[in-house]
């Protein structure tokens, strides 16, 4: 009887150790799928802001001053605008947009492409933008509501606000992929970042 | 038995500590998030600040002499029209903004650099809300732009700071932790 108690006992406590164990494991994956996710979003923001800023404030550099504006056209998604971005005494064109033409490639239903061209050399950067929105500025900070922006020369600030989310789910919301993920949490990553850029070339 | 009892004891410690760290390490990379945004509108106030001009007397005319700058105790809003800008700016509907368009009021009503001299802002964003902006101008050296100066100069620092209850405990104050930036703008 004893021996019986033993064993039922032992593979009480096995169990209970083995689920604390398969929960743990669980734990350990999604926290480090999340953490991965979570830096890559970052990483992206703050790389894809980077480029955008340092181009933006470069609005303009350079250009003759017959030119009525640096901004050649801009709405609401698109800028296209004149600056010498290389510091070589021609003027380029720099165009920003978004289209969900090849967003279909990434698993996230809700991320744009995000296209950097200058003198018609294209960029394609799918790295989950869900909300790229300019805003133009005159002035005395009023916001320009027509769109696309009829009279660009008189846009002197431009907000821009960026969304993005990881191209992938945290974990898969397949069946056989819940065992690592406890949570179910079949979410996306986000990020946000705001920010209102006065190019001096614009002033 | 009580092998047995200690057993599972070490392991639910180990289980409990385990999980108490990746919980600190989730904690911190969704933090970050909050500093990314954190950053950005620090550096939107810096880049309004580069939109003014570099003293009230340089508005409309250009000076010679650092003696015609205003004087570094007198700092600040030096006009009724910045003196409209509440202590604690928020975004507004207020002309000339709208419903539609808000705005902050010092970006209009502000003319130069240190009338953002102990100016304050409240920021909510899309995924975190109760950013709080905290500036400061003051004149600085223009050979050693970390000095502060008490003396005109050709050079103001603004130094922004931004607290948010998304930020971790600081471990020196106990209250929230606080992310600065500065900025030199020279004549």
């Amino acid at each position: 009887m004893n021996d019986l108690q033993d064993i039922v006992g032992s593979i009480a406590v096995g169990g209970m150790v083995l689920l604390m164990l398969v929960i743990f494991n669980g734990n350990v994956m999604e926290s480090a799928g999340m953490q991965t996710f979570k830096t890559t979003v970052q990483g992206n923001l703050t790389t894809v802001t980077n480029v955008i800023e340092t181009d933006f404030r470069k609005m303009g550099y350079r250009l003759p001053s017959s030119l009525d504006s640096a901004i050649v056209y801009a709405d609401s998604n698109r800028i296209k605008f004149k600056t010498d971005i290389d510091n070589n005494g021609t003027v380029d064109t720099v165009q920003y947009y978004i289209d969900t033409i090849k967003a279909s490639l990434t698993p996230n239903p809700r991320d744009f492409v995000l296209h950097r061209i200058q003198n018609n050399q294209g960029q394609s950067m799918m790295i989950g933008i869900t909300r790229f929105k300019l805003q133009y500025f005159d002035a005395s900070d009023s916001l320009l509501t027509s769109n696309p922006v009829t009279a660009t020369g008189r846009i002197k600030s431009i907000k821009l606000s960026i969304n993005m989310e990881s191209t992938d789910r945290i974990l898969d919301n397949r069946r056989g992929g819940q065992l690592g993920n406890p949570m179910n949490d079949t979410s996306y990553v986000g990020a946000y970042w705001e920010r209102t850029i006065k190019p001096k070339n614009l002033r | 038995m009580i092998l047995t009892i200690g057993a599972v004891l070490l392991f639910g410690a180990f289980l409990s500590l385990s999980n108490r760290l990746m919980i600190g390490n989730n904690q911190i990379a969704s933090q970050n998030e909050y500093y990314i945004a954190g950053i950005s509108l620090a550096q939107s106030i810096i880049d309004e600040g580069k939109t003014k001009a570099f003293d009230q007397k340089t508005v409309s005319a250009s000076i010679s002499s650092r003696s015609s700058l205003t004087s570094p105790d007198s700092m600040g809003r030096d006009g009724i029209s910045e003196q409209a800008v509440p202590t604690i700016d928020t975004l507004t509907a207020a002309s000339p903004y709208s419903s539609a368009n808000k705005g902050f009021l010092s970006s209009i009503k502000f003319n130069d650099i240190d009338d953002y001299n102990l100016y304050s802002r409240v920021v909510n964003t899309q995924r975190a809300e109760g950013y709080k902006l905290k500036v400061t101008v003051g004149y600085t050296s223009e050979t050693s732009p970390d000095s502060t100066s008490g003396t005109r100069t050709y050079a103001k620092k603004m130094i922004v700071k931004v607290t948010s209850p998304y930020f971790p405990k600081s471990s020196s104050s106990g209250g929230g932790d606080t992310l600065t930036l500065s900025y030199v703008y020279t004549y």
